[in-house]
């Protein structure tokens, strides 16, 4: 019996299941519309940009204080075209007397339109401080 | 009784030569990802709820390619759950063994970091540990009367393929690079180059298997049927493998789509042999 059946799956195997299923052409024809899309994005994407270099800029998210350190959040957004590598931030926090802190940061990548997140650690609250800066000061080419 | 434990030894025996066979698929399908810093890494930092989800998703994922591969008709599901288990056991003992070996597990880490470290290398490891008992076990006979595919049967196979080969690369760090150091027109080429080589793949096994398209089918039928769906599954893959592995947080759509590209190169082409292989 079992001979019989598997006899008939090898004859259904040979038979041409290509007779165009509906569902398969729906599938198929489907995907080739998101292909196409994402052909046509990227061609479009191509044409337009004008490849401009990175550009920066660094924003304060969130300060909290850990074990008397300050962690302060830099949301840092690159606006270019380009991805960046390598990307050091350095936080600058003058609390009036006594010393100015400076803390770096690097990132490994900032791909264009996109942001990374990092923390600086400084010893006085950014909050009380006389004056408190972000400043990117250089990248690398990926 | 002597008959009777002489069946239980034999029985023993059998059992302790599938774990064996299992074991083995286990660590040739996973060992370059145990021997991936990247994949270190990713244990302690990956986002717990995408490891849940990405653990969730495995399971019924062995069950159907236990399914598929599997050599009995009347397999229950039952069978497949016990198979997928057992796979995912294998697949976690043989990470556990190789990463404490190399010292990448030790007792001075938290248990969070070493079970994230084991969890993640489950995944290749399960699909390995599965694949190979099936081969070993499957007669040629039964190989035979599996080349009969449905058309779901085929896309699943292919986003099998998809996913192993997809995840064997997604962790390393080259794969994002690649996508920040490539034009826009890199990435049409890539797709293309994609498309074709899947499609090279689709004639060789369709004309092979001889199951879903004969010499007579003109290639644009395959193409649309078969080719563009398969990438299209590849591409979901790709998509789903970099936000499980936290590669699409905080990154524009752009390049986002980027990667997709890049990591669906790899997956397709693991989506592609897949039906060549399984």
């Amino acid at each position: 019996m079992s001979q019989t059946k598997r006899w008939n799956k090898s004859k259904g195997g040979k038979a041409p299941i290509v007779t165009a299923k509906t569902v398969e052409w729906i599938i198929g024809v489907a995907s080739g519309v998101l292909v196409c899309s994402g052909l046509v994005y990227f061609g479009y994407k191509a044409i337009s940009s004008d490849g401009r270099p990175p550009s920066f800029t660094a924003t304060m998210e969130s300060v909290e204080n850990i074990d008397g350190d300050f962690h302060v959040t830099v949301l840092l957004r690159n606006h270019g075209d380009e991805t960046a590598a390598d990307v050091v931030v350095r936080g600058t926090l003058d609390p009036g007397p006594g010393g100015v802190e400076e803390r770096e940061i690097q990132f490994t990548y900032v791909p264009a339109g996109s942001s990374r997140r990092g923390a600086l650690l400084f010893s006085t609250d950014p909050a009380t401080a006389a004056r408190f800066e972000f400043e990117v000061v250089g990248y690398t080419e990926p | 009784m002597s008959s009777r434990s002489l069946g239980r030894k034999s029985d023993m025996q059998k059992v302790m030569r599938d774990l064996g066979r299992a074991a083995g698929g286990a660590l040739i399908f996973s060992l370059p990802m145990l021997m991936t810093m990247e994949m270190w890494w990713l244990g302690f930092y990956m986002e717990r709820a995408r490891l849940v989800v990405l653990i969730a998703i495995t399971i019924p994922l062995l069950m159907g390619l236990s399914r598929k591969i599997g050599f009995e008709e009347t397999r229950g599901w039952r069978d497949d759950l016990l198979d997928s288990l057992l796979a995912c056991g294998v697949g976690a003992f043989v990470s556990l063994v190789v990463l404490s070996t190399m010292a990448v597990i030790g007792s001075d880490m938290s248990w969070n970091e070493m079970l994230g470290k084991i969890a993640i290398q489950t995944v290749p490891a399960a699909i390995g540990a599965l694949l190979a008992r099936a081969q070993f076990i499957t007669s040629d006979e039964a190989r035979e009367a599996e080349k009969k595919e449905t058309y779901a049967g085929e896309l699943f196979i292919m986003a099998i393929g998809a996913l192993f080969l997809g995840f064997n690369v997604a962790p390393t760090e080259e794969m994002i690079l690649i996508s920040y150091q490539m034009a826009e027109w890199h990435a049409v080429a890539l797709i293309l180059l994609s498309l074709a080589l899947m499609h090279g793949f689709v004639f060789a096994v369709g004309f092979a298997g001889g199951t879903e398209i004969s010499p007579d089918t003109p290639w644009w039928s395959a193409f649309i049927r078969v080719t563009l769906p398969g990438y299209v599954v590849a591409a979901l893959i790709s998509l789903a493998v970099l936000w499980i592995f936290g590669r699409t947080d905080g990154v524009s759509f752009n390049q986002v789509a980027m990667a997709v590209v890049v990591l669906g190169f790899p997956c397709s082409v693991g989506a592609a042999a897949a039906r060549l292989i399984l």
